[in-house]
């Protein structure tokens, strides 16, 4: 069993580790207008900012009584805050201490200045300009709308007050969905099902793991997998000052990084990305494409299958490595299941701690080396290649480029997902991920990845780019094995309209550092 | 279909037709090496073949991988200015593809890129010394010295002022076309781990067969790539021209890298060397009469992410470099697996990345 750290998760923000999980969130975007009077109303907010510890102790609570109760009713509430910083607003916090080299590069080149292939940064309702990029990031997650909208009121309210600090606009609200499509995305898919495992302790108790071990510990998979295929990763890739994921080793870790000021410890970088979706976009494409190829393949190719081709998953989440023709609500449903496949090669059947083999009789995922299964370009493919050969030596490195995504749809839920009329409302996804470097997490899978038409997976033809998010100034298309055909796609249906890249410092950053 | 023979790197044409065919029997020994060294090791039939002596079906399968080295990223990257600064030496540039730079008032003015393997050089500088010369000078833009390039006994000196100043050809010690030539043929051979289970990672699969480094983008992935197929009981071979090549030169529109008056750079390249399918030279220089703000300017006025263009690593930094195998229909095969070799093994090979 390998020996793994404690987090202090009493100083590293709940927002980062173990996250909000909530149905109802608030994005705030503040800037500077007087240092004193920020730091002043900073050192109150201090105290008001989530820890890791409450709410892990939260998560667990809220997952007993709804085992207990067999339901979500009477479940407990919680409300939650997170402060990150752009660079610019570190600087005028802490001056002349804030120099570029202490920090990750995109970092301190923000977003919109990223080749990360967005258009019109200029456009952006939010971080498309160095005046419009917020200081202060603030983002408050409640069980409860009411809750939200009225701590977003006193916020608001302390803001006002502090004469010094100014809201950038509106606070962007964020939602699950209604419904069915709860922890659904708008184009309708099951959303957040992959999520890397944190290795390490919450407290000296070496049995006290963060992320809960399903496997059992005689399956040789056991210091590899948390559960049935979400892969544990060493928490420096993720949270700073800790052993951090190394590209070469299976489970052994590289020594931490050492941030040129001490304070960036417990911290972490956040991308956050408004990114407005046009299902009615989409699902024309799905339907006139399923329509067109049905007719010239012969087969009986619904949108709903085409769809799938692209993302990975069907719209249930069940992925399609297990279930290649249909789809299957069962995998969708066992969370021991829906996550647990490879792509190249076999999955290998792996014991649970009851004893139990983990998705019991479902279809397992078959090797798929030659993308005829999942295509090469699907998304969940392009963004996690898994056990793919990739460009950069491999599986072991594509751990190493994995991100904890703690976003949130925002807007109406569509009457109909899938129809294709336009009914004008703003919506989208409020895209948040944390990782220790968004240079060589988001930025490498998005720049190197995403928009390539040639990789992780190379071949000739090529296969395309990231058909979900993927951005390029060439036409975007797809290749796959069910039609013989270079499917050029239309432009995008996902389009960045705000963002930026912040620091979420610790707590005791925020009390000793920023706020002094 | 089988290759009639063996074409220079890059479909290039500085050979007459003898020249020609003395190349392509070189480049056929190499291979012929490897498959008989494999062989004598194994005890079975490889599953590295000659295509021009075998025809098996196969297709034409890419392998592409980032250009600017994965060890200085791995070893520098929390630094970029360090990092890059490290990739200006060109004995740490080991992705094969290697590059020069010529500054004017300290700044670049043009970044040269090659992917030209050492031993077509020694190859010319062996059978032609004066077609040696003449490719020299028309590189150079000026006259070379023949005693510059070649002993007074005609040994071919490859570290020269004259490559070192315009990258005419690799010359860091892993990048040479015996080593691809190596990875390719070694990674076929299908590996067991210490518990008798196939090798599937390519990491363990480097560190058993070492036939590289694993801290780079290249030998993993080649080795990965080329290993999986075998595994699928494929034969696998290099595609003509067998080489090493930039794999496409970015467009503007996808740089997004800016001019002094933010506007976006135009196309600045020049394939120099090779064709567009097989690129292995290639030079960036803004071109004479460009101007911004009504002043001309030169590569180290561009920026990239806001970032001047300081070091040629950061323009390295958009490329690809791609070899292109030659796989056969899976299922041919049904090889066993070897255990990892031992020392004496690693050292009998020919030519080692590592």
């Amino acid at each position: 069993m390998i020996k793994e750290e404690q987090l202090e998760l009493g100083d590293i923000q709940g927002a980062i580790i173990p996250g909000f999980r909530k149905d109802h969130s608030a994005i705030i975007a503040v800037r500077i207008q007087d240092v004193a009077s920020c730091k002043k109303w900073l050192a109150k907010r201090a105290s008001e900012v989530a820890r890791g510890d409450e709410v892990l102790a939260f998560n667990r609570l809220y997952k007993s009584i709804r085992k207990r109760r067999g339901s979500e009713a009477l479940a407990p509430h919680a409300l939650w805050m997170s402060m990150s910083f752009s660079f610019d607003g570190l600087k005028l916090l802490r001056g002349e201490e804030i120099a570029p080299d202490a920090f990750d590069p995109a970092f301190v080149r923000g977003m919109f200045q990223s080749n990360v292939g967005d258009a019109s940064p200029s456009r952006w309702v939010i971080g498309g300009s160095t005046e419009t990029v917020p200081h202060i990031l603030i983002v408050v997650a409640a069980d409860d709308s009411a809750q939200l909208a009225a701590e977003v009121k006193r916020l608001r309210a302390t803001i006002v007050a502090a004469n010094g600090v100014v809201i950038l606009g509106q606070p962007q609200q964020g939602a699950t969905l209604d419904g069915d499509l709860r922890g659904h995305e708008h184009f309708g898919f099951k959303d957040g099902i992959s999520q890397p495992a944190v290795r390490g302790t919450a407290s000296n108790d070496p049995k006290d793991v963060i992320d809960e071990r399903r496997l059992s510990p005689t399956d040789e998979l056991f210091d590899v997998f948390a559960s049935p295929g979400r892969v544990l990763v060493w928490p420096g890739q993720f949270v700073i000052g800790y052993n951090r994921q190394d590209r070469l080793e299976l489970t052994k870790p590289r020594p931490p990084a050492t941030p040129k000021l001490s304070w960036l410890r417990n911290g972490s970088y956040l991308v956050y990305r408004r990114l407005r979706q046009k299902p009615h976009v989409f699902w024309r494409f799905c339907t006139d494409s399923a329509k067109r190829l049905s007719k010239k393949t012969s087969k009986d190719i619904s949108a709903e299958h085409f769809a799938t081709l692209l993302v990975g998953r069907w719209p249930s989440g069940a992925p399609l490595a297990r279930a290649p023709e249909a789809d299957n609500p069962a995998v969708a449903t066992d969370d021991d299941a829906n996550n647990d496949f490879l792509f190249s090669e076999r999955t290998p059947l792996v014991k649970l701690a009851d004893g139990k083999i983990a998705g019991g009789t479902l279809p397992v995922a078959s090797a798929d080396a030659n993308g005829l299964v999942c295509p090469f370009p699907a998304h969940i493919r392009k963004t996690n290649p898994r056990d793919d050969p990739s460009d950069t030596s491999g599986p072991r490195d594509t751990k190493t480029r994995l991100m904890l995504r703690r976003g949130i749809p925002y807007g109406p839920t569509k009457a109909a997902p899938r129809s294709l009329e336009d009914d004008g409302a703003d919506r989208g996804l409020l895209f948040m991920a944390y990782q220790a470097s968004i240079e060589n997490q988001f930025e490498f899978v998005t720049k190197t990845w995403v928009n390539q038409e040639n990789a992780p997976h190379d071949s000739d033809p090529a296969t395309g780019q990231d058909p979900i998010i993927g951005q390029s100034s060439s036409p975007r298309f797809i290749r796959c094995a069910l039609v013989d055909e270079k499917i050029q796609l239309p432009a995008p249906w996902i389009v960045t309209t705000g963002g930026g890249y912040f620091f979420t410092p610790s707590i005791s950053a925020i009390s000793n550092k920023l706020s002094v | 279909m089988k290759i009639d023979r063996f074409s220079p790197p890059g479909n290039l044409t500085d050979f007459n037709d003898a020249l020609a065919v003395a190349w392509s029997d070189f480049i056929s020994s190499q291979i012929d090496s490897e498959v008989d060294g494999l062989l004598s090791n194994s005890g079975i039939q490889p599953q590295f073949y000659n295509p021009s002596k075998l025809d098996v079906g196969s297709t034409p399968a890419p392998i592409s991988w980032p250009a600017f080295p994965g060890v200085l990223k791995a070893t520098f990257g929390d630094d970029p200015e360090k990092m890059f600064q490290e990739g200006e030496d060109r004995d740490n540039q080991d992705e094969y593809l290697e590059w020069s730079v010529i500054r004017e008032n300290g700044k670049i003015k043009r970044v040269m890129f090659t992917c030209e393997g050492p031993e077509y050089w020694a190859f010319i500088a062996k059978k032609d010394p004066k077609l040696l010369v003449d490719l020299y000078t028309k590189i150079a833009g000026k006259p070379v010295p023949k005693k510059d390039l070649l002993s007074p006994g005609g040994t071919y000196r490859p570290r020269n002022k004259w490559n070192l100043q315009f990258a005419v050809h690799l010359i860091q010690s892993a990048n040479n076309l015996g080593a691809e030539i190596n990875i390719a043929a070694q990674a076929t051979v299908l590996r067991r781990n210490a518990g008798h289970n196939p090798i599937t990672d390519p990491i363990e699969l480097i560190e058993c067969s070492r036939f590289g480094v694993k801290e780079r983008n290249s030998d993993p992935h080649i080795g990965d790539v080329v290993n999986q197929k075998a595994r699928a009981g494929c034969s696998v071979a290099l595609d003509n021209p067998i080489g090493l090549y930039i794999a496409s030169l970015p467009k503007p529109a996808d740089l997004k890298w800016k001019k002094p008056d933010g506007t976006q750079v135009g196309d600045y390249w020049k394939l120099e060397r090779g064709d567009t399918n097989h690129i292995v030279r290639a030079v960036y220089e803004v071109p004479a009469g460009e101007k911004s703000n009504g002043k001309p300017f030169v590569v180290g006025d561009i920026t990239i992410e806001g970032t001047p263009i300081a070091f040629g690593g950061q323009i390295a930094n958009a490329l690809r470099i791609k070899l292109t195998g030659l796989i056969g229909k899976q299922g041919v095969f049904h090889n066993k697996t070897f255990s990892c070799p031992g020392t004496f093994f690693a050292m009998t090979k020919p030519f080692s990345r590592g």
